[in-house]
């Protein structure tokens, strides 16, 4: 009998703010929190089992499964799911007590859907305490987590949303319907509208239009790709300014600015690190076949861990190659 | 030499005899012989009577007158006077006439020498026949001697004859004959009486002999009769005990036959009588589709029961002298074809089974058998399976047989327990001192040791091994059998039925056909249009090598005792290919999907989410699919069916372009064609709202 764990799927990682441990989630509602003083430094006992080390527990705080979407505040860890959002001390997660959620936010019903709303992406802005979250029915909403109550909603899109980054007060979604709209907070409509399947050099026909992810820079350039190439557009003369050629991402999930770098994983066998100009700098192999999320950090550790549709993580501590992998499982 | 004076006479005789004889030859002609003849014997005769010795000192003589004769007329011719001459003439005539007398004395010697000459042969040929007389007369002498040798040497018959002892015979004998012998006290002739007496007795001990010999040949008729009359009485019960049976069977006891069995049954080697009696219980207790039952040659098992201690002391004699063999080899090679053909025996014994079996068999409700003959090898001490099926229906699919054959049905019943190696330990070396391989070449001559079959006939190897650390004396216990028997014969019938099961879905696929499945009829959509287009088998080594299905090998989701096919199922001109591995343990483990998708490219599991999706519908959400009691029949077609609309799904889902929407019109109602940051397509169906498909 083959376990749904062999078919597993992480869509989000999000690192504690103390920057020890790392929570990621999967299609099935779980979430498994890693101690990442285990991971760099591991101990004789998960040395022997194979080099894999498992997660010290799994916690569920939402009933109904897929977990969409992870970030984190300083106190609380945000976890979007279907329909709802739900915050959970961070003490409880790391510490595995089980806990009731400390607050939940419910995305609000649209009439013309019948089905319920999956959080797809989440991020919050630590400068005033608002939480994003792009979702199934095309709209970003804007929650205060004082309140809890929703800001603004954020509508235009006509597919569902992919994935939002924030950058001070701007806001970009990627969405299935092919574009990536740019977004002031304090605004309800788009301030701009980016169609990369309109460009004969980034479409790909033979596998959609839809933008799987999309990243601002601090100095005006804008990153996105999906089922059209991964590409950097300039913010103020709207023009694609680097092609990533790589023939091997077939559909971009992931798409990050760290530094002067730019980071992309999607369906592949391969996660890469390109310098702006479209030079490769690193290419690291990945257990999964298509990566849905990518997180980093410099502090207090170097660590990239990336995970997507497979039963491991895969752990990079140079950014540079494939150093360990952590098994979703809980230890047998 | 001797006196001149005798010889004066003879030689004057003589004088006148030699004019006698030389004048008158001539004149008388005609009587010539007649006279030469005479003269001859006359001259013999004067020879013989003269005496050598005088004739020749008168030769002596006239030698020495002769001489004087020739000095004289020597000195005469030395004067040369004419008177000497005269003298010299005279001389002359008379030496002359000396030669007459030599010439005479000549002849008579002459002779003389000629008659000594027959005397002496005539002599010598008398001693030579003396001599020849006397060696015939040695010779005879010698033979007479040898003849008497062997005389003295000749050993009559009578003394090899064993005589009765002389004091038994002076009392026994009768009077006649004991006179005989005591009158002359001779031994020769007591010798005789005995033998007479000898004679007497053997001829009456034969006549005693030839009336036994008749005596016993009128009781073995007796005997024979009997006989005969006894197996004339064997029918007769037989055709009793026939006609008693429908009555039996009317009455509803099953007594004549239980009787038999339960007799057999203490004929049984320990660990398949454990066996008889649990599986008989269970079957009573609470399965009446299973038979058991005992087969084989009953006379044979009485003869082993009677005669089992010896066999065992033997073959540990044998073993001692074979290793003495393997010692000398070297030195006797004279020995090595008795060592092979002794070899081949070994094997033979060391390989035998006990003459009966008992047999399980399991019926389905469906009227097919499952047939599993156990049989115990005596000297390996081990249980081995055969087993035979029968199906009630017939199987057409020429794929689909394969999984019902006993290998399939009986091949890790429990978890590696695959019957290739002896589970008694011992066996190996056992095997390896007659020279014989590993006991999985001797599989299909005896039967497969399976562990299950070990447990049920309460041979517990691996426990039993860990207590005490040597297996070679296996006791059977009761408490093992009963422990195993009812699992065991669960999981026979319920492994039976799932193959059975197994190979009517697979028939159905090689043919085409996906059969609607009632009681799933809210659970997949009504209209599909993908259609099942191929099934082929694949073996292990085909399956193993694709890459797909590495990670499967990898956990040992499958291994090569499974059994492969290759399905490939299509739309239009499009085509997916599954790999199916069918566990032995199905329906625990459910047949596992591996996915291909041939459209636009190829798609696998690892290079696509929404195949991998498809796969996860079928691998893991298979629970949804087993409704009903009798899922079994149907678990892999539902997921051929979760599979056929899946593809369907995708097909309809994921075409964008007008040219792919005319050939893969939408027929399935779907709200979003892809959901979530994973663009998962909608693969799972409710019915809801008149069937729909919707994301998991």
């Amino acid at each position: 009998m083959v376990d749904r764990i062999n078919y597993n799927t992480v869509l989000s990682q999000v690192f504690s703010p103390c920057g020890n441990f790392l929570a990621a989630s999967n299609t099935y509602g779980d979430i498994a929190v890693y101690s990442l003083n285990n991971v760099t430094n591991p101990s004789e006992v998960s040395k022997s089992s194979n080099g894999i080390q498992h997660p010290s527990h799994h916690i569920r705080p939402l009933e109904g499964g897929n977990i969409c979407s992870l970030t984190s505040t300083p106190k609380f860890l945000i976890a979007g799911g279907i329909g709802e959002i739900k915050g959970q001390t961070w003490d409880s997660v790391t510490g595995g007590k089980k806990e009731k959620p400390r607050f939940k936010v419910l995305i609000p019903a649209q009439r013309e859907r019948s089905e319920q709303t999956d959080v797809n992406s989440l991020q919050y802005n630590s400068a005033d305490e608002r939480l994003c979250a792009g979702c199934g029915d095309n709209n970003i909403y804007i929650f205060n987590l004082e309140s809890g109550k929703l800001i603004r909603t954020l509508s235009g899109h006509t597919g569902f949303i992919h994935s939002i980054n924030l950058s001070e007060n701007q806001l970009v979604s990627a969405s299935e319907d092919g574009t990536v709209r740019l977004w002031d907070m304090r605004q309800t409509a788009a301030t701009n509208i980016i169609k990369p399947f309109e460009n004969p050099r980034l479409n790909r026909p033979e596998l959609g239009k839809w933008v799987g992810a999309a990243a601002l820079s601090d100095d005006w350039l804008l990153l996105c790709g999906g089922g059209p190439r991964l590409s950097v557009w300039h913010l103020r003369s709207m023009e694609v300014t680097t092609v990533f050629p790589m023939k091997d991402l077939k559909g971009v999930h992931v798409a990050k600015f760290h530094e002067d770098r730019v980071f992309a994983g999607g369906a592949g066998p391969h996660f890469y690190q390109f310098s702006l100009n479209g030079q490769v700098y690193g290419q690291i192999p990945t257990s999964a076949s298509t990566v849905y999320s990518a997180e980093l950090q410099e502090t207090p550790q170097r660590i990239l861990s990336i995970a997507g549709s497979s039963p491991y993580i895969d752990i990079c501590t140079t950014f540079n190659y494939l150093d360990q992998k952590l098994a979703f499982a809980l230890p047998a | 030499m001797k006196e001149n004076g005798d010889n004066s006479e003879p030689l004057l005789k003589k004088r006148r005899k030699a004019p006698l004889n030389t004048t008158p030859p001539t004149p008388v002609k005609f009587e010539v012989e007649d006279v030469y003849q005479n003269v001859i014997d006359w001259e013999e005769k004067e020879a013989g009577m003269r005496n050598p010795d005088k004739d020749h000192q008168t030769f002596v003589e006239t030698c020495d007158q002769f001489r004087k004769y020739l000095e004289e007329i020597a000195t005469l011719k030395k004067k040369g006077t004419p008177e000497a001459k005269a003298l010299i003439c005279e001389k002359k005539a008379e030496a002359s006439l000396l030669f007459v007398l030599l010439r005479k004395l000549n002849r008579l010697e002459k002779l003389r020498v000629k008659q000594a000459r027959a005397l002496l042969f005539s002599m010598k040929s008398t001693v030579d026949s003396k001599h020849l007389q006397l060696q015939n007369l040695l010779y005879e002498v010698l033979h007479l001697q040898k003849e008497v040798t062997k005389c003295l040497n000749f050993k009559s018959l009578d003394e090899t004859i064993e005589l009765v002892p002389l004091p038994e015979f002076l009392r026994d004998a009768p009077e006649s004959l004991k006179k005989a012998a005591k009158d002359q006290d001779d031994p020769h002739q007591l010798q005789k009486a005995r033998l007479e007496w000898e004679l007497q007795q053997r001829r009456q001990l034969s006549e005693k002999l030839k009336e036994t010999h008749e005596e016993k040949d009128k009781v073995a008729k007796d005997i024979e009769k009997q006989q005969q009359n006894l197996e004339e009485l064997g029918p007769l019960l037989r055709k009793i005990l026939d006609a008693t049976k429908p009555v039996e069977a009317c009455l509803g006891v099953k007594m004549q036959e239980t009787k038999t069995q339960h007799e057999l049954c203490y004929l049984l080697p320990q660990p398949l009588f454990y066996l008889y009696v649990q599986a008989d219980a269970y079957q009573q207790a609470s399965d009446p589709n299973l038979i058991v039952n005992i087969v084989g040659d009953e006379d044979e098992a009485r003869r082993l029961k009677g005669s089992k201690g010896p066999t065992e002391a033997n073959e540990d004699e044998d073993s001692d002298s074979e290793q003495e063999l393997d010692n000398e080899k070297g030195k006797r090679r004279k020995r090595g074809h008795r060592a092979v053909d002794r070899g081949e025996e070994r094997r033979k014994r060391l390989c035998s089974k006990h003459p009966l079996n008992v047999t399980l068999t399991i019926c389905l409700k469906d009227g097919s058998k499952l047939e599993l003959q156990f049989s115990y090898l005596l000297n390996l001490c081990v249980v081995c399976v055969k087993c035979t099926v029968h199906v009630a229906q017939q199987i057409t699919g020429l794929f689909a047989r394969e999984l019902v054959s006993a290998e399939k049905i009986l091949c890790s019943l429990y978890p590696g327990d695959l019957g290739l190696e002896s589970p008694n330990f011992a066996n190996h070396y056992q095997l390896q001192n007659v020279g014989l391989g590993q006991f999985s070449e001797l599989i299909p001559q005896l039967g497969t040791p399976y562990l299950w079959a070990q447990k049920i006939a309460g041979l517990d190897f691996i426990s039993h091994d860990r207590i005490s650390g040597s297996s070679s004396t296996q006791q059977a216990r009761i408490e093992v059998s009963r422990a195993s028997v009812p699992n065991t014969i669960v999981s026979l019938h319920q492994r039976f039925k799932a193959c059975l099961a197994l190979c009517k879905q697979v028939q159905s696929l090689e043919s085409r056909v996906v059969p609607p499945i009632p009681s799933l009829q809210n659970l997949v959509p009504n209209k599909i249009n993908s259609q099942v287009n191929e099934l082929k088998p694949l073996t292990w080594a085909d399956y193993r090598s694709n890459k797909s299905t590495q990670w499967l090998t990898e956990q040992h989701q499958v291994d090569e005792f499974d059994s492969f096919y290759r399905l490939v199922i299509a739309r239009g001109p499009a085509r997916a290919v599954a790999l199916i591995a069918l566990k032995n343990t199905y329906p625990e483990s459910p047949p596992l999907f591996t996915l291909e998708i041939i459209w636009k490219g190829n798609f696998t599991a690892m290079d696509s989410n929404s195949v991998r999706d498809i796969e996860k519908e079928i691998n893991v959400h298979y629970k949804e699919l087993i409704v009903g009691q009798n899922c079994i029949e149907t678990l892999l077609l539902a997921q051929v069916t979760r599979l056929l609309y899946c593809f369907d799904v995708y097909l309809e889902a994921t075409s964008e372009s007008d040219e792919d929407k005319t050939l893969f019109p939408r027929e399935k109602v779907f709200i979003q064609s892809t959901r979530g940051r994973t663009r998962a397509l909608p693969l799972k169906y409710s019915e809801f709202g008149g069937g729909m498909f919707t994301q998991r």
